[in-house]
């Protein structure tokens, strides 16, 4: 494929070095030398996977793996949705299982699905799209992996011997606060990973202007996350001390949900949501075929949308909105709480304006990629609505199920965000192009699904209908909108486990895929599909933030 | 020399030791205190002094680490590598075990904290091990962009840690698994599993000394055999408990360095002879009887 300008080749992007005892010529140690591969992997393809610091390995590891967990947390949402909407009479499950498995799905969903994907995504794409040869430690970002996943199946343990919030096993309990804490600190180091080579690895001439939306959204999500999330390992270190010693300040298991319920609600659940914006960003001037505009104010709404998105604050109580019983210090009628959730849909809809108009000025192409970005959207546009009527005091929706509702759309737009992700970047994630008409109904069977589920949910909460999957707790009159919300979960799980049958098919598929199939802006593009190893074989320099866009990027992408 | 990053972190410390005599004497800490870091006399507000000098001394730490590693110094890297040039750096293309053994001790420590003190300090060992392998490598991958280069000055900095260091874990690890076996078994029993495995590892070792030719991987499964039987035996050693000992020592002890006799046949008697799960150990003489 043919460079286009403004992107020019440069010179090394290693600075020459100034010591006079570095040459290029291998040193005579005895062994052999001048060898510029891998050393001798002598453990065959599990020693490769096991002990590999490539990025674009590890992310498509910590992509399925997320994949794995949200299937896992959908099913449990789907047996709790059943639940809610059987008859009073009628359960399906044990009521001991109940706070379990709530805290189970909520948790997971950002746990085990939603940090994960995007970090997955990331690794895959961020270095790509900075023009980095590899991202910043590498090895660590492995480390991250496999903590995240030996943790994630310690915090599965830990509910299936009886223990997490709400579970009578306290040793099941100690290790779901342990295994809570090691997932959180892996994706922590992941973020730090991301956050570092956005900052520290970007190619020659992008400034932090000229970075693409989907890896801006990165920094700013995982600044978020670095910031945030280590009170949410400060809240567990206390919980487990308290629970393993004396449980004096935090009682029975009961309290551990609501102590750590800010970290599923608003306003920290937008920092889950921030990367949509930038998927968004990115894929809509591609398939609008126009240069994006007003690339500093979409930059801006980004950056806005995470500020807006930093809830720790909130930590100190619950709104009382969840499964808590009372809530004196909670934070319901706290000023900045309520403005937060308020402004958070200013920058959404700043975002999908500006992908509108640069559509109106352009020649939309439709496929998978911008039908998921789309509908990704415009359920996050919804989710953020919804948390702002949460607020209005009034209206009493604390309680409900209301708030349950915004959380499944926020994590809905999310899910049609990763779809849409994955079928723009899969030639450069698994060297392959995804079927496009599967993928604009599976995004609009994961958004539809999503859509009902929340809105019923919604509704459910409007009817005063509280946030409690115990039975006897489904208030009268609402039942049809539990079971719409049920067949929603259940359209959600539908859509995930097609999508993931799709990916499959697609990689077994032995086809010549082309190194940009869509006319690519940003520098991903730029590079072979797979990418090879060190991404580009020159250090690419860039002079604005669509280095490869051109008026005829539709041609172009026949190339 | 001091290198750059050396310079920062000592920066650091300094500004953190200040900032913590500041504090202190903001919170009417006593001159004393401050100097003597606590030892005699109050240091004011103690979270805030802790923290601070808590980070004054992790930064002194990493200086004198980068100092001594002389990182990025490629005139050290080729001292130490024993070469007079070297290839540019690139970035690490390298397979590394330690992340993911990283990983795996994390886990071993979450679940030892839960259920086995004994599994927690060997996560604590592990991880430590971690990080020293992988501090080690991951210095010796930015040395040059040769990987064999890279592996080859690793090995220069570690093997002479690793052999007596694996030499060490090797033999205590032996010891404590084999104790545990000797220690969960009768008296008898005990003499009769060390006798075969004597013989065995005997018989074993004569078989490799006669046969030169013998292929590796016989050996490796050979040793992997024993090593997993040992492993076996010492967690089961460990989850049947030791068996039951006499301490005769503590009861009419005379002073002169001999039990009392009355004493003894007493327990004799009442915890009968022929147990074979039984024994009676005289801790003045160190004498088993069973």
């Amino acid at each position: 494929m043919a460079i286009r300008p403004p992107l020019t080749s440069t010179v090394d992007p290693v600075e020459a070095p100034t010591p006079m005892t570095i040459t290029e010529t291998a040193p005579d140690t005895g062994t052999t030398t001048g060898s510029a591969g891998s050393p001798q992997n002598e453990f065959g393809e599990l020693g490769s996977v096991l002990g590999t610091g490539d990025h674009a390995r590890i992310g498509r590891m910590f992509l399925g793996g997320s994949f794995i967990g949200l299937v896992a947390a959908l099913v449990v949402g789907l047996l709790l949705d059943i639940e809610r909407s059987s008859a009073d009479s009628v359960s399906l499950l044990d009521n001991d299982m109940l706070l379990q498995m709530v805290s189970a799905h909520r948790m997971g969903l950002v746990l085990l699905f939603a940090l994960p994907a995007l970090l997955g995504l990331a690794f895959l794409v961020v270095p790509l799209q900075v023009g980095a040869s590899t991202v910043a430690f590498g090895r660590a970002a492995a480390m991250s992996l496999w903590t995240w996943a030996l943790g994630s199946a310690l915090w599965i343990a830990g509910y299936l011997v009886g223990g997490g919030p709400g579970g009578s096993d306290l040793r099941g309990t100690d290790l779901w606060l342990l295994a809570s804490i090691m997932v959180i600190a892996s994706l922590l180091v992941a973020s730090a990973c991301v956050v570092t080579t956005v900052l520290g690895l970007r190619t020659r001439g992008m400034t932090l202007g000229r970075v693409p939306l989907f890896s801006f959204s990165m920094l700013v999500a995982g600044s978020i996350w670095l910031l945030t999330l280590p009170v949410a390992i400060a809240n567990l270190v206390l919980i487990y001390i308290d629970h393993r010693y004396a449980q004096a300040l935090f009682g029975a298991n009961e309290q551990i949900l609501p102590q750590l319920g800010w970290v599923v609600g608003q306003p920290q659940i937008y920092a889950i949501a921030i990367p949509v914006l930038g998927i968004a960003g990115d894929i809509i001037p591609v398939f609008a075929q126009a240069r994006q505009r007003f690339y500093g104010v979409s930059l801006a709404a980004i950056g806005v949308f995470g500020a807006l998105s930093i809830g720790a604050f909130a930590q100190t109580g619950m709104p009382g909105r969840t499964i808590s019983e009372g809530d004196p210090l909670g934070i319901a009628g706290d000023p900045l709480y309520i403005g937060m959730a308020v402004l958070a849909i200013l920058p959404v809809l700043m975002v999908l304006a500006l992908g509108a108009d640069t559509m109106r000025g352009g020649r939309l192409k439709f496929g998978a990629p911008i039908a998921g970005a789309l509908l990704s959207g415009l359920v996050l546009l919804g989710a953020t609505v919804a948390g702002a009527v949460d607020v209005v005091e009034p209206l009493d929706l604390f309680g409900t199920t209301w708030a349950l509702g915004q959380f499944q759309l926020t994590v809905g737009a999310l899910i049609v965000g990763v779809v849409a992700g994955i079928w723009f970047w899969a030639p450069k994630i698994y060297g392959r192009t995804l079927a496009s008409g599967p993928g604009q109904v599976l995004s609009a069977i994961v958004a539809l699904g999503s859509l009902l589920s929340g809105a019923a949910l919604l509704a459910a909460g409007a009817l005063d209908q509280p946030d409690s999957p115990a039975p006897g707790a489904v208030r009268d009159g609402v039942e049809a909108l539990d079971l719409v919300a049920a067949a929603g979960a259940a359209l959600v799980l539908l859509g995930v486990v097609a999508v993931i049958a799709a990916v499959f098919q697609a990689r077994n598929r032995d086809d010549d895929t082309p190194d940009d199939p869509w006319g690519g802006h940003t520098l991903e593009w730029a590079t072979a599909s797979p990418p090879v190893r060190g991404n580009f074989a020159e250090a690419p320099e860039v002079l604005d933030e669509r280095p490869l866009f051109t008026p005829n990027a539709e041609e172009d992408a026949q190339l | 020399m001091i290198t750059l990053g050396a310079k920062l972190y000592f920066g650091i410390a300094a500004f953190a030791l200040v900032a913590a005599a500041v504090l202190g004497f903001a919170t009417d800490a006593s001159v004393l205190g401050i100097l003597s870091f606590g030892w005699s006399g109050p240091i004011g507000d103690q979270l805030g002094y802790t923290v601070l000098l808590g980070l004054a001394l992790a930064s002194f730490f990493m200086g004198v680490v980068t100092t001594a590693f002389r990182d990025a110094d490629a005139t050290a890297v080729t001292q130490v590598a024993g070469t007079e040039t070297l290839p540019a750096p690139t970035p690490p293309a390298g397979l590394s075990p330690w992340p993911v053994v990283a990983a795996f001790s994390v886990a071993l420590l979450v679940i030892g904290l839960v259920v086995q003190p004994l599994l927690f300090g060997l996560g604590v060992l592990l991880v430590l091990i971690s990080a020293l392998e992988w501090t080690a490598t991951a210095w010796a991958d930015r040395a040059t962009g040769d990987p064999v280069a890279n592996l080859a000055i690793r090995n220069r900095l570690m093997v002479p840690v690793e052999i007596p260091g694996a030499a060490l874990l090797g033999i205590a690890t032996f010891v404590f698994f084999a104790s545990r076996v000797l220690l969960s078994l009768s008296k008898w029993g005990s003499i009769a599993v060390f006798a075969v495995a004597a013989i065995a590892i005997i018989a074993v070792a004569s078989l490799i000394a006669t046969r030169p030719a013998t292929s590796r991987s016989v050996i490796t499964a050979v040793l992997l055999v024993g090593g997993v039987s040992l492993l076996a035996g010492g967690i089961v050693g460990i989850s049947a408990g030791e068996r039951d000992f006499h301490q005769l020592g503590e009861h009419g002890d005379d002073g002169t360095g001999h039990a009392d006799d009355a004493a003894d046949e007493q327990i004799e008697t009442e915890t009968g002879s022929g147990s074979d799960n039984d024994a009676v150990t005289d801790t003045t003489d160190g004498d088993t009887e069973g």
